[in-house]
C-alpha cells in the first residue's frame, strides 16, 4: 500500500550503475562525434564546391529539426531500407551524426576567427598553405573552438537522456524505472537531476575556465 | 518497402500535422514569451553587487545548465503529483520548458546590461536619475535591443524543445506524427513530412529573424 | 546674497580598496568661483570631482554643500548615517558634471538627452522641458543639430550636447572632467569658449583640464595636485609662473616641454 517504506539507497545505487551506462554512451558520442564533426570541417575549409555544397546541405538539415526527431527518424526509418541494427547502435551513431554538423560549425567558427592578416602573414613570409594550416592557423583555430567545443560536449551528454525515449536502458530511463516502482517520482528524479549535474557541472566550470583563458589572450 | 512515397497519404495527414504544428507554435511562444518576461527581473539579480544574490543566480543557471530538459519535464509531470501539484501536460510541459529557458535568457539578458557602458550610468546619475529611473531609461532600452539577436535564436532553440513534450503526451507535431505513424504504419511518410515541417517553421524563423537583425543594425 | 562657501571639503580620503586615491583634501570653494585642477594622471583629480557629486563613495573626511552635511546625516552624537537614495540623487541634481568620454546616450536623440534631466527629475512639463533644451542647444551653437542622434556628431558637438543636458538641470556648480582631453585639437576651441561662456555668466566651476590657457583666462584659483593630495593653490599667475614646489615644476616643465615638442619639433 505505503510505499515510502523503501529505503533510498539501493534506489540511489542503482541509478549510479545506470549512470555508468550513460557515461559509457556519452564518451561514446562525444568521441565520434568530434571525429566526424573535424572531418567535415576540415573538408569544408578547404574551399571545394564538392565538399562545400553537401556539407551545407547536411548542416542545414540537422539544425532544421529537432534531435529527437532525428532519434525517431534514425529509429523508425532506416529498418524500413532493410537496415537492421541493435537499437542502441541506431541511437548512438544517429546521435554522433546528428551532433557532427554542430560540432563543424564549431570548429569551422574556430578556424574562421583566426584575423585573416595572419594568412597574409604566413603567404608573405614563403610558407605553403598546408605549413600556414599546420603552424599558424590550425593552432590558433583548436585554440578558439576549444571552449564552445566543450560546452558542446555537456549538451551531448544531456542528449543521452533521449535514447531513454527509445525504451534504452540509461540513467533517465532508470530514473522513470526507480519511480513508478518506489511510488516517490519527485525524489528519484529529483536523485536523477543531481546526477547529470555532477557529471555535467565540472565540464561545464571548465569549459568557462577555457573561456576566460582564451579570451585574455587576444 | 518504403521506396515510394504514398503522396495522397502525405496531403490527407497534412490537416492533421498542422494542427500539431500549431501546438507546437504556441508551446514554443508560450516558453519564449514567459521567460523573457521574467527573466528580466532575474537578470538584475544576477548583476546585483550582493555577493549572495547573484551567487544564488549563478547557482540557478548552472542548475537549468547542467540537467536535461527531459529530467526536468519528467518532474513537472511524474514528479509533483507525488508533492500534490497535479498538472495537465501542456501546464507541466511549459513549466519545465519555461524554467529552463529563464536561465538561459537571465545571461543573455545580463550580457546586454553589462554591454551599457559604465560611463552612461554615471552620467545618468550625475544628472539626479534615481537607479530606477537609469534602468528604465537608460539600461533597459539598449541591454534589451543588444538582446535581441541572441533572443530570437532562444526562440528557435524553443521550438526544438517543444518536441521533446512528446514524452509527456502533448499533441505537439511530434507526438501526432508518432500517433499516425502507429496508428496507420505509414511511419516513413509520416515521420519524412513531420521532419519537413519542422524545417520549414525553424528555417522560416530563423530567416525571419536575420533580416530583423540586419535592419535593426541601421538604428546605431 | 550669501557669502557662505558654496562647497567646502574638509579632510576628504579616499581609498579604492587598500590603495589611498585621496588624501587629506581640504578645499573651500566659493560662489561664482572658478577653479582650475591641474596634475599628473593618478593624482586623484577625477576621484575628487566624482565625490563631489557622490558617484564615488569615500571613507574619511566631510563635505558641505551650502553649508549641509553631503552623502550623510549626522545627529547630535556625531554618529553619521548614509542618506537615503532619493536625497542623493537630489543633490546630484544641482551639481552638473561633465564627462572625458561625453557619455550621450546614444538611443536618444539630442534633444531628448537634454530632456530627460528635467521631464523625470524636476518634473517638468513636455513643453517647457522642451522650450528650455532648445534654448540651451541654440545657446551651446547645436540649435540644428536637435532632432539628430549622437553618433551622427562630432566629438566637440557631442561635449557641448553634454554641456547643455547638465545645464538643463541649472546646478549650481558645474563640474568638468578633463572634458577636452578625448578630442581632436580642432575641435578643443569650440568646447572651451562654451565653457568660457558660461563662467562669465557666473557659474561655479571646477575644472579639470591640460588647457593652461585656459586656467590662465579663466580660474580665478589653480590647484596642482600630486598623488592624492593639494601640492600648491593660488591665482593662476603664481600657480604656473612661480611654483613653489618642486613637484610642481617638474610637472611643468615636463608638461611644456612636451607642448613644445609638438610645435616646434625641438
Amino acid at each position: 500500500m505505503n510505499s515510502s517504506s523503501y529505503s533510498m539507497v539501493p534506489i540511489f545505487y542503482s541509478l549510479l550503475k545506470a549512470s555508468g551506462l550513460t557515461l559509457y554512451y556519452s564518451v561514446a558520442i562525444v568521441s565520434l562525434g568530434t571525429l566526424m564533426g573535424l572531418i567535415l570541417a576540415a573538408l569544408y575549409s578547404t574551399g571545394r564546391k564538392i565538399f562545400k555544397a553537401p556539407i551545407s546541405l547536411f548542416i542545414f538539415l540537422v539544425r532544421g529539426i529537432p534531435m529527437i526527431v532525428h532519434l525517431f527518424l534514425f529509429f523508425y526509418v532506416l529498418p524500413l531500407f532493410g537496415l537492421r541494427f541493435p537499437a542502441i547502435y541506431i541511437a548512438l551513431v544517429g546521435l554522433s551524426i546528428a551532433n557532427s554538423a554542430y560540432i563543424c560549425e564549431i570548429f569551422r567558427g574556430g578556424i574562421e576567427s583566426v584575423p585573416h592578416g595572419q594568412t597574409a602573414a604566413f603567404k608573405s613570409l614563403g610558407m605553403s598553405y598546408w605549413a600556414g594550416m599546420k603552424e599558424i592557423i590550425l593552432p590558433q583555430a583548436m585554440r578558439n573552438a576549444l571552449p564552445p567545443l566543450v560546452n558542446w560536449w555537456v549538451i551531448m551528454v544531456k542528449l543521452t537522456s533521449l535514447i531513454s525515449v527509445l525504451s534504452l536502458r540509461e540513467l533517465t530511463y532508470a530514473g522513470r524505472e526507480m519511480s513508478t516502482f518506489t511510488g516517490r517520482p519527485f525524489t528519484v528524479l529529483l536523485l536523477v537531476a543531481l546526477i547529470y549535474f555532477c557529471i555535467c557541472f565540472p565540464l561545464s566550470r571548465f569549459g568557462d575556465y577555457l573561456e576566460r583563458r582564451f579570451s585574455y589572450i587576444h | 518497402m518504403g521506396y515510394y512515397f504514398d503522396i495522397d497519404y502525405i496531403i490527407r495527414s497534412l490537416p492533421l500535422l498542422g494542427k500539431g504544428a500549431l501546438m507546437t507554435i504556441e508551446v514554443s511562444a508560450a516558453t519564449i514569451l514567459l521567460s523573457s518576461i521574467f527573466a528580466l527581473p532575474l537578470a538584475f539579480l544576477r548583476v546585483s553587487k550582493n555577493k549572495y544574490i547573484s551567487g544564488a543566480m549563478y547557482y540557478y543557471v548552472q542548475v537549468m545548465r547542467n540537467t536535461p530538459t527531459l529530467i526536468k519535464i519528467y518532474i513537472a509531470y511524474f514528479g509533483l503529483p507525488s508533492l500534490g501539484v497535479m498538472l495537465n501536460p501542456v501546464a507541466a510541459g511549459l513549466l519545465a520548458l519555461v524554467t529552463d529557458h529563464i536561465a538561459y535568457v537571465v545571461e543573455i539578458y545580463r550580457a546586454g546590461i553589462l554591454s551599457v557602458g559604465r560611463g552612461q550610468v554615471q552620467a545618468a546619475k550625475a544628472i539626479g536619475l534615481r537607479n530606477w529611473q537609469v534602468n528604465y531609461h537608460i539600461v533597459i532600452p539598449q541591454a534589451f535591443i543588444q538582446s535581441l539577436p541572441a533572443l530570437g535564436n532562444q526562440f528557435v532553440i524553443a521550438i526544438k524543445d517543444s518536441s521533446l513534450l512528446v514524452t509527456i503526451s502533448v499533441m505537439e507535431l511530434t507526438m501526432v506524427g508518432n500517433r499516425m505513424a502507429e496508428a496507420t504504419g505509414n511511419s516513413y511518410e509520416v515521420f519524412l513530412v513531420t521532419a519537413l515541417i519542422y524545417l520549414v517553421i525553424i528555417t522560416t524563423m530563423s530567416l525571419f529573424l536575420k533580416t530583423v537583425e540586419k535592419k535593426k543594425r541601421f538604428t546605431y | 546674497m550669501n557669502n557662505q562657501p558654496i562647497l567646502q571639503i574638509e579632510n576628504l580620503s579616499k581609498s579604492f580598496d587598500s590603495t589611498p586615491v585621496l588624501k587629506n583634501i581640504n578645499l573651500t570653494v566659493d560662489r561664482n568661483e572658478k577653479i582650475v585642477i591641474i596634475g599628473p594622471s593618478g593624482s586623484g583629480k577625477s576621484t575628487l570631482l566624482k565625490c563631489i557629486n557622490l558617484l564615488e563613495d569615500y571613507q574619511g573626511g566631510k563635505i558641505y554643500f551650502e553649508g549641509d552635511l553631503v552623502g550623510y546625516t549626522e545627529d547630535e552624537n556625531g554618529s553619521t548615517r548614509k542618506r537615503k537614495a532619493k536625497e542623493i540623487a537630489e543633490y546630484r541634481s544641482k551639481i552638473g558634471m561633465v564627462f572625458q568620454d561625453f557619455n550621450l546616450f546614444p538611443h536618444k536623440t539630442v534633444l531628448q538627452n537634454v530632456t530627460i534631466g528635467p521631464l523625470n527629475v524636476k518634473n517638468k512639463s513636455k513643453e517647457e522641458a522642451n522650450k528650455h533644451a532648445r534654448d540651451l542647444l541654440e545657446k551651446v551653437g547645436l540649435g540644428d543639430k536637435i532632432m539628430e542622434m549622437p553618433a551622427k556628431l562630432s566629438g566637440g558637438q557631442k561635449q557641448r550636447a553634454a554641456i547643455a543636458r547638465a545645464l538643463a538641470m541649472e546646478p549650481r556648480v558645474m563640474l568638468f572632467d578633463e572634458v577636452t582631453s578625448a578630442l581632436d585639437p580642432e575641435l578643443v576651441e569650440e568646447v572651451l569658449d562654451v565653457m568660457k561662456g558660461l563662467a562669465e555668466e557666473g557659474m561655479t566651476m571646477l575644472v579639470v583640464t591640460h588647457e593652461m590657457d585656459f586656467a590662465y583666462d579663466v580660474a580665478n584659483r589653480v590647484i596642482f595636485m600630486n598623488d592624492g593630495r593639494i601640492v600648491e593653490i593660488g591665482p593662476p599667475a603664481e600657480i604656473l609662473r612661480n611654483p613653489k614646489s618642486e613637484r610642481l615644476n617638474q610637472f611643468l616643465v615636463r608638461f611644456f616641454r612636451t607642448k613644445l615638442r609638438g610645435i616646434e619639433g625641438a
